[in-house]
């Protein structure tokens, strides 16, 4: 006790020193383990990026002008474009009331709309696979 | 008092020893004290650089690989960031053949599920590491796995993947299993692709393509045709948006390619294009003589030139104004345009045009065009009108995008990366070119033509019908059929081309298997395609550009599906 009584300072310092390394130790722990952490997550970030990869090589094949043109024309009605010329003159329709007499043209109510009923897509050898299909014969020689 | 004496002696020896004690005690402590101090001061020092002085980057941890995009060969997009060539993870299945005993066994196992010929004797190899097959497909890899066989093993590699299939396969090309370019962009740019990082943008677009793609596969069925080619140019910059050349192949297997399937004919294979050639050498004509219109031209009997004889194939057998020569298509004409405006000026205008050389553009294994000679003045004649001088379909391309774009030459480019000439040379006036957007517009409203109009957008073009040469000559069963559009010509923004090779006519085409039967039809529904594609209003507005050329034209000489011709 009297040694630390007359050498406060030196105490002091060695303490210091003491607790300085400790945290020295720990803050240098605290680096090792954020890098470890970094590594795994960079690790998982490339599997990651490869399935972004994947993904994104599914999303281009499924989505090809040819398979789309496939599967718009079997269940959209193909809707040409307005040409310059196509806009004609509209005359207006005279149609006569229900109080009309009955030699005049009947105003008939609006047929309900039917679902259209399409047939479904015609298979063909390529556009009809699937990715993991295409993925099947993707593989090379030795 | 001796005694005392010595006392007092002792005890002052006994202070001045513990003084000296005290004082080296102490000096030793302040020694120790300052040692603490140094040290303390390092330790805090290094935690001060540690926490305040390190840069973000630090702890240094190994970021070579930290990124799949870094590290792997870089995809290739289109001008809309559709993917179409891309890197993907692939399982590669390899044995150790020490540790495989019963050998026979196990490779009548693989071969049931792999389609690999020779297995045993790969399994029966000495050494420790012998390939199976690289490249399996996630169902291979499965039922490998699943038999449990000692000694097999496997090896993640990565294979290059086309998600378009055969669609851009000559434009995109392939590569070889070590990921080296072999053909298309990927051999043009196998360095900046090999080096990984941002994806290379190309200028196709992959609509367009299709719609291309479709035209020309449904009409080389409807004629029987050989082969075809064609492609869209965007006029003002020079990319080019759609290039195709049929038959393909798919990319995943071009080893497996018949040949004539991997031969791109549209940038590499040379061709005499025939009449299409006419829009060039009218175009000169014009330019150099400053005749209009009205100038006439004896199309009544075939041109002699020396031993050969210049024919029509459809002749009108009478004087024929300028216009009249563009769309009945007339050699004779042309010829005579030729004849006036001599070899040396045909050559000069060919060369500007780009017609003598190899087209600088990025593109691998650009032929040179075949050109006479040395060049006679039979050569100019029948240079008027696309026969003794055979260029690539690009070539043609480029030519008629310069016509279109007011006489300046635009530098074609297949990827925005491309390095760019920046000055673009002027090789026709805009009087001219005007001139011309009005002949080819007059083609179509009036001339062989008809069938690649769209209405609402102006389409003007030129037909071209070429015999091809064979070992006696030329041969008249073989044709090479081909349109030339561009759009709208009020406002060019687009050339289109599409050329067939050996087309056979059909009952639909009275027999016929020339330009406008088979080609126009196929650039009429690339344009209505693409109008749809990228959003393109029609003009209804749009300036009538062969208003007043009707007094050029013969009436009772209108074009019957008969001569819709060369």
């Amino acid at each position: 006790m009297i040694f630390f009584k007359n050498n406060k300072l030196l105490c002091f310092l060695i303490f210091a020193v003491v607790g300085a390394g400790f945290g020295l130790v720990v803050v240098s722990q605290k680096v090792y383990d954020v890098q470890r952490s970094v590594k795994k997550m960079s690790r998982e970030a490339l599997v990651s990026e490869w399935d972004i990869r994947s993904l994104k090589a599914e999303l281009a094949y499924l989505t090809r002008p040819d398979r789309l043109d496939q599967i718009s024309s079997a269940f959209v009605r193909s809707i040409s474009p307005a040409a310059g010329n196509s806009i004609s003159m509209v005359a207006p329709v005279s149609f006569s009331l229900s109080s009309a007499s009955s030699s005049d043209v009947a105003i008939l109510p609006l047929k309900k709309p039917r679902p259209i009923l399409v047939s479904a897509p015609q298979k063909t050898n390529a556009s009809s696979k699937n990715f993991s299909d295409l993925l099947n014969v993707v593989g090379g020689d030795e | 008092m001796s005694l005392l004496n010595r006392w007092n002696k002792n005890i002052a020896t006994l202070i001045s020893t513990r003084g000296e004690a005290l004082y080296v005690g102490r000096t030793r402590l302040r020694i120790v004290q300052s040692i603490c101090l140094l040290l303390f001061a390092l330790v805090l020092i290094r935690l001060g650089d540690l926490t305040l002085m390190q840069t973000p980057n630090e702890p240094n941890i190994d970021r070579k690989h930290a990124s799949v995009q870094s590290m792997e060969r870089a995809d290739i997009v289109d001008r809309n960031g559709v993917l179409l060539a891309t890197t993907l993870q692939v399982s590669s299945l390899y044995a150790d053949p020490t540790l495989i005993e019963n050998k026979a066994f196990v490779a009548n196992q693989l071969e049931a599920i792999l389609d690999v010929d020779n297995l045993i004797s790969k399994i029966d190899r000495k050494g420790r590491f012998v390939w199976i097959k690289r490249g399996l497909t996630p169902s291979e890899h499965f039922k490998v796995n699943a038999l449990g066989i000692p000694g097999l093993a496997f090896r993640t590699e990565t294979r290059r993947f086309y998600p378009q299939g055969n669609l851009s396969s000559h434009v995109v090309g392939y590569t070889s299993v070590d990921s080296r370019g072999l053909a298309g962009m990927e051999l043009e740019y196998d360095d900046r692709l090999a080096q990984g990082g941002e994806a290379l943008s190309l200028n196709m677009d992959v609509r367009v393509q299709h719609a291309l793609v479709k035209s020309l596969r449904l009409q080389m069925d409807n004629f029987n045709a050989l082969a075809a080619m064609g492609g869209v140019v965007d006029i003002q910059t020079g990319e080019v948006v759609a290039a195709v050349s049929l038959p393909d192949f798919d990319p995943h297997h071009a080893g497996k390619a018949d040949k004539s399937a991997l031969r791109n004919r549209f940038a590499q294979g040379v061709y005499e294009m025939g009449s299409t050639f006419k829009l060039f050498s009218t175009a000169n004509y014009i330019e150099k003589t400053g005749k209009s219109f009205s100038k006439t031209f004896d199309a009544r009997e075939p041109l002699k030139e020396g031993r050969f004889t210049i024919n029509d194939y459809h002749a009108e057998k009478r004087i024929l104004t300028l216009p009249e020569v563009f769309i009945h298509s007339s050699n004779i004409g042309s010829a005579l345009m030729g004849r006036a405006i001599g070899s040396e000026n045909m050559q000069k205008f060919y060369t500007d045009l780009g017609f003598m050389d190899k087209m600088d553009v990025d593109f691998p294994g650009n032929p040179k065009p075949l050109t006479p000679s040395p060049w006679r003045d039979v050569n100019t004649l029948t240079a008027s009108y696309g026969h003794g001088i055979a260029v690539t379909p690009l070539h043609v391309l480029q030519a008629a995008a310069t016509i279109a774009n007011n006489g300046v030459r635009p530098t074609l480019s297949f990827a925005k990366d491309a390095q760019h000439d920046p000055i673009q040379s002027r090789v026709l006036s805009a009087s001219t070119a005007y001139k011309m957007r009005q002949l080819l517009r007059l083609n179509v409203t009036d001339g062989s033509g008809k069938q690649a109009d769209v209405p609402g957008y102006m389409v003007g073009g030129k037909t071209g019908t070429s015999e091809k040469a064979g070992k006696g000559g030329y041969d008249k069963d073989r044709l090479l059929s081909s349109f030339l559009g561009v759009f709208p010509v009020d406002n060019p923004r687009y050339a289109v081309l599409a050329v067939l090779d050996e087309p056979k006519g059909n009952k639909k085409s009275h027999g016929y298997a020339t330009g406008g039967w088979t080609a126009a039809p196929v650039v009429g529904d690339v344009i209505s395609d693409m109008t749809r594609v990228l959003g393109m209003m029609p003009n209804p507005k749009a300036p009538n550009l062969t208003a007043g050329l009707s007094r050029y034209l013969k009436k009772e000489n209108t074009i019957t599906p008969a001569s819709y011709q060369r």
